[in-house]
């Protein structure tokens, strides 16, 4: 609250070049305690020196303030890095990478004139996989108790954090498909985003990490079937037979009818995660048993 | 250690505007899956209102077990959770109580990449947190702790005294009226755990501390009420001192391996021994 009476220029002046009585100061720096309006007008009324003096002053106090006093707005760091960790992404780009230069080589390797890509249809429709498992707030989670004790927990934070994965996987994939002269994502998407959610759904019965690997397994061991039976089992001849014959048209998990069903499956196992969704804000009772 | 505390968000409304206490009803919690299930918390009542509460036991008795109950990440097999007046079984319910809830876990690692500051802010915002109010908590929190001076360096250089401050420092963020700590003072140096104690007494002023730790001295330094569990049970609950009555100056049998304990030490174990020959005299008799 500024007071009803003020200090006149004269006197302002008087204080500020340190001409006025003791007395006449005391009363004007009582009142410029309280009035905000009386210090702007000081602040004007000051000549250089004094006002240099002043901010000298203020500066070296500032610097004397311990670093904590000052909030650190600038290390907040980055929504992608609180969402997931990068390793997650760089698994995802580092699975694709592998797939596509194996293929290449495979194809460069022959003397036939192939151009199979196979690995690539191998791989991409479980590629989210690998990031969901990674970025799971799951068993090898350091710090799993206390985020489980946030209000975060739960599907919203691993739906965001599934976002991510795909938002970085699907896009790549559909670049390596163009590089090796494929027809993106047009037949590979959902199975992909299928194969996503029943992991998400089997996470909510064990630990989705595991989810994850057993779906990424099914996936691959169901894709490569006809070339593990004609190589007789061996499984480095069936991916290198997979890789260089088989394309969209011969793989009949792409067909018209298999996308119908991937549509299917990816409603049951998204009507699973929204039923089963609470398992993924608690620890799994058996788990309890680690420390007493 | 600083004693200014910023303001708590509010907009929390319990079911009965008195009733924010914290109530555990007949809560029974099996482990070990179906094939080896063990009683870790066994028909237990609790009831936990504001101050520091000790929560004591020998190893196994199932003090994490009750800790990660009460921290709404373990649902109970059996019986009624109230949280600062609201019921946990109800997930808006749990989520408006996580929001005031801080949980430091016995074991935890660390993130490689983070630096105490990214840690702590992560943790603001998976608690919700307003980002306008967030820097300044996250600041204070860590100032709390006394890790200032490491608030910017990675956590993978930290010691195991000071990670486990930073896990202090993240519990505390959302200025938590409900704050559960697991063993907080296991590797803590002297010095480190009398500041503990002092920023648990401030603490207990105006929130439910809940302390679970093996650390008699711990409990007779900073906690207002003390409660012993033992098998799953609750053995006694009332302040420190009443431990102490559990002694029986006269008894002529002195254990030799208590020569040099406090008095609340040898309360602690003559409490426990009490309530063992209690339970086998109720076995032998229902026999």
């Amino acid at each position: 609250m500024n007071p009803e009476w003020h200090l006149s220029p004269a006197q302002l002046a008087g204080y500020a070049n340190g001409e006025s009585g003791a007395t006449e100061a005391w009363s004007a720096e009582a009142h410029l305690v309280g009035c905000s309006l009386c210090r702007a007008e000081l602040a004007l009324a000051l000549r250089e020196p004094q006002r240099a003096a002043i901010v000298e002053v203020r500066g070296a106090l500032l610097a004397t303030l311990p670093a904590q006093a000052r909030p650190a707005s600038h290390s907040m760091p980055p929504l992608a890095r609180l969402v997931l960790r990068p390793a997650a992404l760089l698994a995802v780009l580092l699975t694709l990478a592998v797939a596509v230069l194996l293929n290449l080589a495979w194809q460069q390797g022959t003397h036939l004139d192939v151009t199979g890509n196979g690995l690539l249809w191998l791989v991409t429709p479980a590629l989210p996989l690998v990031g969901v498992a990674l970025c799971a707030v799951g068993e090898h989670d350091p710090w799993r108790e206390a985020i489980l004790a946030t209000p975060s927990a739960g599907l919203r934070l691993l739906l965001w954090r599934t976002a991510v994965v795909l938002a970085v996987a699907l896009p790549s994939a559909t670049l390596a498909g163009l590089a090796l002269g494929n027809v993106g994502p047009g037949l590979w998407l959902l199975p992909g985003l299928a194969l996503t959610t029943v992991a998400l759904a089997l996470g909510t019965l064990i630990s989705l990490e595991r989810a994850a690997a057993v779906t990424a397994t099914a996936w691959c061991v169901g894709s490569l079937l006809p070339a593990l039976v004609s190589s007789g089992g061996n499984v480095s001849t069936a991916l290198r037979q997979h890789a260089l014959t088989a394309s969209y048209s011969t793989t009949t998990l792409f067909s018209g009818a298999a996308q119908g069903v991937w549509a299917g499956v990816a409603l049951a196992a998204l009507a699973v995660l929204v039923l089963r969704r609470h398992s993924y804000e608690r620890l799994p009772r058996a788990a309890g048993t680690r420390s007493a | 250690m600083r004693s200014a505390r910023l303001d708590r968000p509010t907009a929390f409304e319990p079911d009965h505007p008195d009733d924010d206490a914290t109530t555990l009803t007949a809560v029974t919690v099996m482990v070990g899956g179906r094939r080896r299930p063990r009683r870790a918390v066994d028909a237990l009542d609790l009831d936990l209102g504001v101050g520091v509460h000790g929560l004591l036991g020998p190893n196994g008795a199932g003090k994490t077990t009750l800790m990660r109950v009460l921290a709404t990440v373990l649902e109970p097999t059996r019986g009624q959770v109230r949280l600062l007046g609201r019921d946990v079984t109800e997930a808006r319910a749990r989520r408006q109580v996580r929001r005031r809830l801080g949980y430091l876990p016995q074991t935890f690692g660390y993130y490689p990449r983070f630096t105490v500051r990214e840690f702590v802010t992560y943790f603001a915002w998976l608690k919700e947190m307003p980002s306008e109010g967030s820097a300044l908590a996250v600041d204070d929190a860590i100032e709390r702790v006394g890790l200032s001076d490491r608030a910017d360096s990675p956590m993978r250089t930290l010691s195991g005294g000071m990670l486990r401050r930073a896990g202090l420092a993240q519990a505390l963020v959302n200025r938590p009226e409900l704050l559960l700590l697991d063993e907080p003072t296991a590797g803590l140096d002297p010095e480190q755990r009398l500041d503990f104690r002092v920023l648990l007494r401030e603490l207990g002023l105006d929130t439910t501390v809940v302390v679970s730790t093996h650390l008699v001295e711990d409990v007779a330094s900073a906690c207002t009420r003390v409660a012993l569990m033992d098998v799953g049970r609750l053995v006694h609950t009332g302040t420190p001192t009443s431990l102490e009555s559990f002694v029986n100056e006269s008894d002529p049998v002195e254990d030799p391996r208590e020569e040099g304990s406090s008095a609340l030490e040898r309360g602690y174990t003559a409490a426990l021994r009490a309530h063992r020959a209690r339970i086998t005299a109720d076995a032998k008799a229902t026999r």
